[in-house]
């Protein structure tokens, strides 16, 4: 797909990148699909590029100390992929697996870098972005070791609408795209726990838990409990 | 005072290396100065971020509070920015940042420093990959402290602390600066009695020795060589 007549607005390339470096984009840009649950990368990997989103979800996972896999973020369209690896040692510390079946967009790093240093917006987009990254990913640790399963489960959800939000066409009905055992993964608590927080909440009319969906009622409720840190 | 960027002598830092002659004037006419004694808080974890500072003389803790616990997280010193935590969407401070001596503190308006930013694209680029660091640096600390034994959190700090600080100009051994004991402990993340421990424990190993408040270093092959956290 060219960038110039690629209808995802919300791709930062597309936002960002002056036309006359867009054109440039289409030379050195690959395609790859991918079906659902397929490694893009792994731990350890090299990088070699940085990936966009042009459609479909990902699932970002890192190696805990104990050995288990943590969900770490979830990407969707017109997301960025892979700039953990954009580091001194240029080694991906963290795994990608596709959620549902994607198209991913690779550029090599030179002309990536490029790319940032000719267009500003695009630099200071991706400044912001990791900035965000930065307290997101603080936040998620003092997710795991603060707070209570209630505070969990609410921003988890919270996290999972603002990474993929609702499904098309629908205002409340929660676009998960994923398992629940991924979803308890992500809440860093048991599945059991999380069922009970999903009834708990149901029964405050926080959201409406039926065959695995969330639909979500009181979105302004949900968001207060996520926030009541510390 | 008057801190000018087109006469100042901190090479390392990234507005004087990366941004125009004509930028630095604007930046300098806009930029403020303030003088923290040791003890002071420059912004508080909730404030409002409206700016950017940067460490021009002095120390600086960077810490989060979590009811009685304080955990230092980063240290800082001349030429560093500091308070780039929370910028983003949010633009609130998710840390507090503490002066561990008399400090001079520079702070630019943040449209002035978003328009220098976008203006000068090689600071732009230099500023996402500052980030990028700052995120792996983040996760891998958490990934890795939390299964570490009191002595390697300790060493960790110790090397934290080199890091940050290095040795003193006429005395190559000796730390430049010794935090406080509890400090210490805030750093390595365990208690004041572990870290005593740990610390009576390197001394016995002849791996360092306390003078009074400061520490001299032995054997900093050996510190490099237990640090878990590079």
């Amino acid at each position: 797909m060219d960038c110039r007549s690629c209808i995802n607005k919300n791709c930062f390339i597309n936002k960002y990148c002056l036309n006359s470096w867009l054109e440039f984009v289409q030379n050195f840009k690959t395609r790859k699909l991918f079906s659902a649950g397929l490694k893009v990368f792994s731990e350890g990997d090299l990088v070699s590029g940085i990936y966009i989103i042009c459609s479909g979800k990902v699932k970002i996972t890192m190696k805990t100390d104990d050995s288990i896999e943590r969900i770490i973020r979830l990407a969707g369209e017109g997301q960025v992929l892979g700039h953990r690896g954009m580091s001194t040692n240029m080694t991906y510390p963290i795994s990608a697996e596709t959620l549902t079946s994607s198209e991913l967009a690779d550029i090599p790093n030179e002309d990536f870098f490029k790319l940032l240093r000719n267009n500003a917006d695009l630099s200071f987009y991706m400044m912001m972005f990791f900035a965000d990254e930065l307290r997101r990913s603080e936040q998620k640790y003092r997710l795991r070791t603060l707070k209570s399963v209630n505070e969990k489960v609410a921003s988890s959800i919270c996290m999972i609408i603002d990474a993929f939000g609702y499904k098309e066409g629908e205002t409340s009905e929660v676009d998960l795209s994923m398992k629940l055992s991924d979803f308890s993964n992500f809440a860093e608590i048991s599945m059991l726990s999380l069922s009970n927080v999903l009834k708990y909440f149901s029964r405050l009319n926080i959201i409406n838990w039926v065959d695995n969906e969330i639909y979500v009622i009181n979105e302004h409720a949900l968001r207060e409990i996520a926030q009541t840190e510390r | 005072m008057k801190r000018l960027c087109e006469i100042c002598t901190h090479y390392n830092c990234f507005i004087n290396k990366y941004c125009s002659p004509e930028w630095k004037t604007l930046i300098s006419f806009h930029k403020t100065s303030m003088l923290y004694p040791a003890g002071a808080t420059i912004f508080s974890a909730g404030d409002p971020i409206k700016g950017i500072f940067q460490i021009y003389s002095g120390k600086i803790k960077v810490v989060t509070i979590d009811g009685e616990k304080e955990q230092i997280i980063r240290l800082a010193k001349e030429e560093q920015l500091l308070g780039h935590r929370g910028f983003g969407k949010k633009m609130i401070y998710p840390v507090t940042a503490i002066a561990l001596e008399d400090s001079e503190v520079t702070f630019i308006p943040v449209d002035v420093f978003y328009s220098a930013v976008k203006a000068n694209s090689e600071f732009a680029f230099q500023m996402m990959l500052f980030y990028a660091d700052e995120l792996n640096a983040a996760e891998k600390r958490m990934k890795l402290t939390a299964g570490l034994k009191a002595k390697e959190k300790v060493i960790v700090a110790l090397m934290t602390i080199i890091r940050a600080f290095g040795f003193s100009s006429t005395d190559n051994t000796l730390l430049e600066y010794t935090p406080t004991r509890k400090d210490i402990a805030s750093i390595a993340g365990t208690t004041y009695e572990t870290m005593i421990r740990a610390l009576g424990s390197l001394e016995k190993s002849n791996i360092i020795v306390q003078e009074g408040k400061a520490i001299r270093v032995l054997d900093l092959a050996y510190l490099e060589k237990h640090c878990l956290l590079d």
